[in-house]
């Protein structure tokens, strides 16, 4: 469960203040259509994100996750990448599910450029941020256009990683 | 500010919310079928701890891109990082990604300022990009500590270049954004 009070909530309304005294300082009611702008946009946006949250949820407990880790770590090379590449949208790209998963994935002896790859697809790729934020607040066709513009992004950054770890060898896992 | 055209209950109960409570109530059901009621309570119980978490964040990041829409100024978005800003404004897209703080409920409502102030789609994408592939609060919180330096290090060359690639790949993409299908989501602007 994450905690419900850290420094991202801090840094989140330090910059809403800055913000608020710079636009009270223009003095020409930007303060007050800023701040009904964002309520407006909060009520609007709000109740999708949460059903979207929903399905979500759901979903998570529909995914064989554990079988997929299995199998990301059971595979080398090319196919570690491609598989990297298949399951990494299905896991949600948060840092709390994430970077857990990727230490258990490292430490089952899955080979570094798939488990970049598998990062880049969770990041880039990730069906949990598309389906509960970008489809609710910037519609289906900006989420395509992005999809399309990343669809190169996973292979690539796996294959860069092979590059590296050929010349310069594999790094050690929290080393 | 204009007004928006429809009421903002009409807005907040359109019908992007009714596909969400759709895929909602079909997935619920699946985890029903397949897994039980027990696995149907543990979603929503995962899901009010998220909610908890989500709201005060997500209210901060919507107000905030609100102020950041009536304080920027159209001309200067357009001009850093607008059509015209080329390779330039890509590259200050994709930075300003990388250094922005939190998670999508930050990200997305600067994303939507951004576009009603002028920054085209290229832009956009590769601000996406920075910030989910090198965003530094990620990086300094959960990847240094979780996967160590090395890792960490060899990870953040292989995705360096990539938010840059997007967003140039984005601005040249055949598909429109223009009209009723931009980011809908905010009143008084298009729709």
């Amino acid at each position: 469960m994450p905690p419900m009070f850290d420094v991202s909530i801090l840094i989140i309304w330090s910059l809403v203040g800055v913000l608020l005294v710079v636009a009270l300082r223009k003095k020409d009611g930007s303060a007050r259509r800023g701040l009904r702008r964002g309520v407006e946009s909060f009520l609007i946006n709000g109740p999708r994100v949460v059903v979207a949250l929903l399905s979500a949820g759901f979903l998570a407990f529909l995914l064989p996750k554990e079988l997929i880790a299995t199998w990301l770590g059971n595979e080398a090379g090319f196919q570690g990448i491609l598989i990297g590449c298949l399951v990494g949208p299905f896991f949600p790209g948060g840092p709390l599910v994430i970077f857990p998963v990727t230490v258990v994935l490292l430490k089952a002896g899955a080979g570094l450029p798939a488990v970049v790859a598998f990062l880049t697809a969770a990041s880039t790729w990730g069906l949990h941020r598309i389906l509960v934020f970008e489809i609710p607040m910037m519609g289906a066709q900006f989420a395509a256009i992005r999809f399309v513009s990343s669809l190169l992004l996973p292979p690539i950054s796996g294959l860069v990683a092979a590059i590296l770890v050929r010349y310069w060898g594999m790094p050690a896992v929290g080393g | 500010m204009r007004r928006p055209k429809s009421s903002i209950y009409a807005q907040i109960f359109g019908t992007p919310f009714w596909i969400f409570v759709v895929v909602a109530i079909a997935t619920g059901w699946a985890t029903w079928e397949l897994k039980g009621p027990d696995q149907v309570r543990a979603a929503l119980e995962s899901d009010i701890h998220i909610f908890l978490f989500l709201i005060p964040r997500m209210a901060g990041g919507m107000i905030l891109a609100g102020l950041l829409y009536t304080v920027l100024p159209p001309q200067l978005v357009s001009r850093w990082v607008g059509e015209r800003s080329g390779l330039r404004g890509i590259v200050i897209a994709s930075i300003v990604g990388a250094l922005t703080p939190g998670g999508p409920m930050t990200s997305f409502p600067i994303v939507v300022a951004f576009y009603m102030s002028g920054a085209d789609r290229g832009a956009l994408v590769a601000y996406l990009t920075g910030w989910s592939l090198l965003g530094f609060q990620r990086l300094l919180v959960w990847e240094l500590p979780l996967l160590g330096p090395q890792i960490t290090f060899y990870r953040v060359l292989a995705v360096l270049l990539l938010p840059v690639l997007a967003g140039l790949i984005a601005r040249r993409l055949p598909i429109g954004t223009g009209g009723a299908s931009g980011p809908g989501a905010v009143s008084g602007e298009g729709r």
